[in-house]
């Protein structure tokens, strides 16, 4: 049985892998009472659930949310927050990135991951007010 | 390389007689040294914060951010310590190399793979990506195909042990997230890694 599943794994492997659609962060932990507004239907988050982009999160009272987006970069979520993941995309091998929050309320943790390396410039985090940004240092080597 | 960290506080506060409200961008210390954030407003006015612990503030009357403030420690403990305290911790990173051309793992390599599974058991539940990357040097694609293969062989023997992943991954970025950027062309042996990243 282990044999087949092995083979099976390799098969798979021997594919180019790519991510499941959708599929772009991992629930670390979430305490109390956690929601996302998804197509238009609100769901509940527990840990170990999975985010796609476009999803809303919200939290309730006493209520905290962790998540890790399929690039590293972190985001926590305390109590009475409202929050858009308004899209992240992360395709290294076709230099494809773009990676935008957007804060309606509430107090968010963010911590950035290979995005913030590899292209600094496509991150955004939007509050009501205004954008914030990294600032990126980017440089290129030329020896000639 | 950089890692940001950064607090961002929105706050709603209705008045009377309309609405106006505000927010706070607070910068932490991240793990990198050096990382800083730009803020703009809507109008294009901008501030940037490149010391850690320093904030500012943005309200929907003000046509730019506020001067950069510090905020000390007991503030930064009694507003945010909780919230800090429950982050996610970000994802720990291994490195692996292998001989050249093969993919057999180098031998301090090899005893890094216990550490690994350590690390999967202390971070339930976790995802893993298996990356593999390559340098300037040689074909793009060679490389892409070689780094694959190696990160496909970590991918097995991670199968194979006694451990909970939510779900694995196994990419190969290419030459996009060099350790040590070279020009084209240039060969970097740190660079042909593969990352076991552990979130």
């Amino acid at each position: 049985m282990k044999q087949l599943i092995i083979g099976l794994l390799i098969c798979l492997l021997c594919c180019s892998v790519s991510l499941a659609q959708g599929d772009i962060a991992i629930v670390k932990s979430a305490e109390g009472d956690v929601t996302v507004k998804r197509n238009r239907e609100i769901v509940s988050i527990q840990q170990s659930d999975r985010l796609q982009s476009g999803d809303i999160l919200i939290t309730g009272d006493e209520s905290r949310v962790g998540i890790i987006f399929h690039d590293g970069s972190v985001l926590s979520l305390e109590e009475k927050s409202f929050l858009r993941i308004k899209d992240f995309v992360f395709e290294p091998l076709q230099k494809s990135f773009s990676f935008n929050l957007s804060l309606k309320k509430g107090v968010a943790l963010f911590e950035s991951g290979k995005i913030g390396e590899i292209a600094p410039e496509k991150f955004s985090f939007e509050i009501p007010q205004g954008t914030v940004g990294i600032r990126g240092t980017k440089f290129l080597v030329e020896v000639k | 390389m950089m890692l940001v960290r950064f607090i961002i506080i929105a706050v709603a506060i209705t008045v009377m007689s309309g609405c106006s409200s505000s927010s706070r961008v607070v910068l932490l210390e991240g793990k990198k040294a050096q990382s800083s954030v730009i803020v703009t407003m809507d109008r294009g006015c901008k501030r940037v914060l490149d010391t850690p612990n320093t904030y500012t503030v943005l309200t929907s009357t003000n046509t730019k951010p506020s001067n950069t403030k510090v905020m000390n420690k007991t503030e930064l403990d009694s507003q945010y310590g909780a919230l800090i305290e429950a982050a996610p911790k970000p994802p720990q990173e291994f490195l692996l190399y292998f001989e050249p051309g093969s993919t057999t793992l180098t031998g301090p390599s090899t005893q890094l793979l216990p550490d690994i599974v350590m690390t999967i058991g202390n971070r339930q539940p976790c995802d893993v990506n298996i990356i593999g990357h390559a340098d300037r040097m040689g074909s793009e694609q060679y490389n892409i195909e070689l780094s694959l293969k190696r990160a496909q062989h970590v991918n097995q023997w991670l199968a194979n042990e006694d451990v909970t992943v939510e779900r694995t991954t196994v990419e190969s970025y290419g030459e996009s997230n060099p350790l040590v950027p070279t020009a084209d062309g240039v060969g970097e042996p740190k660079n042909r890694r593969v990352e076991v990243s552990v979130r």
